[in-house]
């Protein structure tokens, strides 16, 4: 069931910049989808819009098939995780968590009881009495986190939660807020610039990018098929090449080398892509021209930690970037390349 | 749109006292005298008479020494000041407010016991038999410039300490690496970087001093009228409100020139900065 | 860290400073002289000056009405004032600067105009009474301190803290009074003191806008200056610099210090 949908959202800021174009897509109860995109792309805005904390300048948010639109925040019954926490600095944790609940109007009893159990889900009870400038960055999103799904909210929002937080903290808070989410049944949207993050977490990863929607799916589609060259850059792939398709629906032709996909496709193929660990790189030097292989030298080398990243320069397709765990080749050695066919991507545009 | 009307409705009650009470009242004052019946002869006259250009060449001239005064006697004072660790600046800020948020009355107060015929200064000259008549001071426009300063110096000084702690320090470094001395670096790099402040704060002070009462009322008198005591004799004491009004509007060309002066000084050099 | 300080530089600063202290030591000490005359050095000890104090009806009824007009204008401004600065901080008003430069008119016009164009529109034009008058004329004071001390406090304060009690299911006007208040609580009492003892200590309005039935400590301090040069001036002085002192403390303890100095130089002084 589509507990939230967004229906040809679109919104200008008063420069008149028009910062999000026709936006559609909904979130199942109980899923937690994430928007994926650099900074800048729109991600807040359309989470804010959500919200009611800003207003669209056309199309609609809907909850149940409801449009919201002239709902005001306060009454949505949304909660939001922000970035920088955004805790009562006058309240103690308890208090903080409680704050939602006292507008709904609950009773003292009941809200302790309600508190206590989120603040030992979320393994607070022992902060229960702290202001928030007391707690440790990881802790305050934990009470913000807590204070947002203590009200059992419609959708959960979330503002790249983690970005302020250093690795190991933000690792350890990602898997607690998807096991909470889970555990709650919460519906979440999940807003992020960081492509790993937004894979770990979610059901449903939707990448924008300037304003509009690229791609909607699951985390292992958009890693092993990004729908354009924008999500295909965005999630790691470095090699592009331009391509004319034959006359047999999977072989290619980009300027005079010969590509074979593993598989054919109908939609009109532009662009091949491939990521640099997918690339087989050898010295033996066989002449017999076999499929998707071409020769090449090195030009750049670099140690990566796991890998080295080795530029090679080819006579037809430039240069090609091919991660190895190899460390023997040498600037100015002369290779081979494979480009495996089942790991070749066609890009339509 | 709602959320036009309720910020109206917030800004309303504070724009209608102002308007209601301030401008209203203000521009009542000055509109008969530049547009009433002979206003330009009469604003004319009341600036040949010699006492009142007199009164008028004293205001200037004492706001003229006061801003002068304050700008000698200031600046190292905040130099120091800025100079100091953390804390003690922070005592410091607070030992110089403590005057600043005192009764003018009290701080004029302490001068008529410093300057006048039996304060302290003439028990002193007469003690040590410099003179055997009391000098006078007080009543006369050295006194006023004295309270002046007295009364101006920690706004000039607090207007000044925050622009030299956040000097960058690494530019003076770096001058002093290329060779510069401590004189050079101080007039060619230091002093530049503060003409901003120092210009601000000495138009902001010119106009206080030009438009204050208290200190010239107390410290000065009848013996030597500057324009807001003359204001308030012309129209409390003589009620010659026409008068009073002429200059009262003299007071506010000159605050409002002093205020547009500021700002084109400001946008001019952040202007010129940004390039 | 900084370089290193001149010993001459040293030398004028403590010197500067005991000039700046040294005329309200002196008025301290000549509050306590015995003789009526003051002199100097002044002789014996006695507090009869502030038991004098007393005796001045002036002095007594004029601390009261300051007192409660500098509580009333101060009131009135903050009440009138805050909901001015948050539409100005919070609601993306257009020509906000406009407004602004409005609202900071009180200090571009010099305080004794204000008074005369108060008197001579208010108490003789329409003939109001003198009270309300006075007390405008102190609101108007006041407003400039309201707006650029809570402007600046508003501006440093998270707007998505607003913004997450609104979710929690808070209006706009309880998230006001539930999360903004108690957070601005303390600025909002340093600009009452700062209000307050500005009121309390003015002079060019206050002077068109007293009356005989209307007595106002600093003038009739100034009244009294007029015919009299005894020892009470400076114990009234003392009270005074203690009521300053006591303020500053109040300050201090709700944090609003640190910012009052800024705020203070845009300003010029009577
Ligand atoms: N209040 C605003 N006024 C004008 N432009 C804005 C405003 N807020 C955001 N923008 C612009 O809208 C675009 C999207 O911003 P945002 O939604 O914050 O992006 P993201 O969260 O993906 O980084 C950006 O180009 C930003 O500059
Ligand atoms: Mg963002």
């Amino acid at each position: 069931m589509q507990a939230m949908q967004v229906k040809h959202l679109s919104m200008s800021y008063e420069n008149g910049k028009e910062v999000l174009t026709d936006i559609n897509f909904s979130v199942n109860a109980g899923e937690l989808v994430s928007i994926l995109g650099p900074s800048g792309c729109g991600k807040t805005t359309t989470l804010r819009i959500i919200a009611g904390l800003q207003r669209q300048t056309s199309g609609n948010v809907a909850i149940d098939e409801q449009s919201i639109d002239s709902v005001p925040a306060f009454k949505r019954n949304m909660s939001m995780v922000f970035q920088n926490y955004a805790l009562f600095p006058h309240l103690s944790v308890f208090e903080n968590v409680a704050f939602g609940l006292k507008q709904r109007g609950i009773g003292k009893t009941a809200i302790r009881k309600r508190v206590a159990e989120i603040l030992s889900l979320t393994e607070l009870t022992d902060l229960a009495n702290h202001r928030p400038h007391a707690l440790s960055g990881g802790q305050q999103q934990r009470v913000s986190l807590a204070r947002a799904l203590v009200v059992n909210p419609t959708l959960l929002l979330l503002d790249e939660p983690l970005s302020n937080l250093d690795r190991a903290l933000r690792l350890s808070l990602r898997e607690e807020i998807r096991r909470l989410q889970q555990k709650l049944g919460i519906t979440a949207l999940f807003v992020t610039h960081d492509q790993e993050e937004s894979f770990a977490i979610s059901d449903r990863v939707i990448v924008m990018n300037g304003g509009h929607i690229e791609q909607i799916a699951s985390a292992q589609i958009v890693y092993a098929h990004p729908a354009t060259t924008f999500v295909a850059k965005f999630i790691g792939f470095e090699n592009f090449f331009n391509v004319t398709r034959q006359e047999t629906s999977n072989e290619y032709l980009s300027g005079e080398t010969h590509l074979y996909m593993a598989e054919k496709t109908t939609k009109p193929v532009v662009r091949l892509c491939i990521r640099p660990e997918n690339i087989r790189l050898d010295t033996s030097m066989d002449t017999d021209t076999q499929q998707n292989s071409l020769n090449g030298i090195i030009c750049d080398k670099t140690y990566l930690g796991r890998t080295y990243r080795y530029v090679v320069a080819t006579d037809h397709l430039g240069q090609i970037k091919v991660d190895s765990e190899e460390a023997t080749h040498q600037l100015g050695d002369a290779v081979r390349l494979t480009l495996p066919s089942d790991k070749l991507i066609a890009l339509a545009e | 749109m709602k959320d036009r009307r309720i910020s109206v409705a917030l800004l309303l009650p504070s724009l209608v006292g102002i308007i209601l009470f301030l401008i209203f009242p203000v521009v009542q004052l000055v509109l008969p005298v530049i547009f009433g019946v002979k206003s330009n002869e009469t604003y004319f006259s009341f600036l040949k008479a010699t006492y009142n250009q007199q009164i008028i060449f004293r205001t200037i001239g004492i706001a003229f020494v006061t801003t002068l005064g304050l700008l000698v006697l200031a600046f190292p004072f905040a130099f120091w000041i800025a100079h100091q660790r953390m804390k003690v600046r922070k005592l410091l800020s607070l030992v110089i407010l403590f005057p600043m948020l005192t009764n003018a009355v009290v701080r004029n107060f302490a001068w008529i016991l410093i300057l006048g015929r039996n304060g302290l200064v003439n028990t002193l000259l007469m003690d040590l038999h410099i003179v055997h008549q009391p000098v006078r001071i007080l009543y006369t426009n050295t006194a006023i410039v004295i309270g002046l300063i007295y009364l101006f110096f920690p706004v000039m000084v607090t207007m000044l300490i925050d622009p030299i702690v956040s000097l960058d320090q690494s530019i003076d470094e770096a001058a002093a690496m290329s060779g510069a001395g401590p004189l050079t670096r101080f007039f060619k790099i230091t002093l530049p970087q503060l003409t901003t402040s120092l210009l601000t704060g000495s138009i902001l002070v010119f106009a206080g001093a030009m438009t204050a009462y208290t200190t010239p009322q107390l410290l000065g008198g009848n013996s030597s009228l500057v324009l807001s005591t003359l204001l308030y004799q012309q129209s409390m004491t003589l009620g010659d409100w026409r008068a009073a009004s002429i200059v009262a509007l003299t007071l506010i060309l000159i605050a409002l020139a002093s205020l547009s002066i500021t700002k084109v000084i400001t946008k001019r050099i952040s202007g010129g900065n940004e390039v | 860290m900084r370089q290193k300080k001149h010993w001459l530089l040293t030398l004028y600063g403590y010197l500067m400073l005991l000039l700046l202290l040294l005329p309200l030591v002196l008025v301290v000490v000549t509050s306590f002289g015995s003789q009526a005359a003051i002199t100097f050095p002044i002789k014996g000890f006695t507090l009869k000056w502030y038991a004098n104090i007393l005796s001045q009806p002036d002095f007594v009824t004029g601390f009261k009405t300051s007192f409660a007009v500098a509580v009333t204008a101060s009131f009135l401004a903050i009440v009138v004032g805050t909901p001015a600065v948050y539409a100005l901080t919070r609601c993306g008003i257009h020509h906000a600067n406009w407004f602004q430069t409005v609202f900071l008119s009180p200090t571009l016009i010099p305080e004794i105009v204000i008074g005369f164009a108060l008197f001579q529109s208010l108490v003789i034009g329409i003939k109001l009474p003198l009270m309300p008058v006075l007390i405008t004329g102190h609101f108007l004071l006041s407003v400039p301190y309201v707006i650029r001390m809570l402007t600046a406090r508003l501006l440093l304060f998270d707007q998505t803290i607003e913004e997450a009690s609104w979710l929690s299911g808070a209006s706009k006007i309880k998230t006001f009074f539930r999360v903004v208040i108690p957070n601005i609580s303390g600025t909002l009492l340093a600009i009452f003191i700062m209000c307050f003892i500005n009121s309390f200590n003015n002079i060019p309005i206050t002077l068109f806008l007293n009356g005989p039935s209307l007595t106002m400590l600093p003038t009739a301090i100034l009244n009294y200056l007029q015919n009299n040069y005894d020892p009470t001036v400076s114990a009234v002085s003392v009270i005074l610099m203690l009521l300053t002192g006591l303020m500053m403390w109040l300050m201090e303890r709700m944090n609003g210090l640190t910012h009052v100095n800024e705020h203070l130089n845009q300003k010029g002084q009577n």
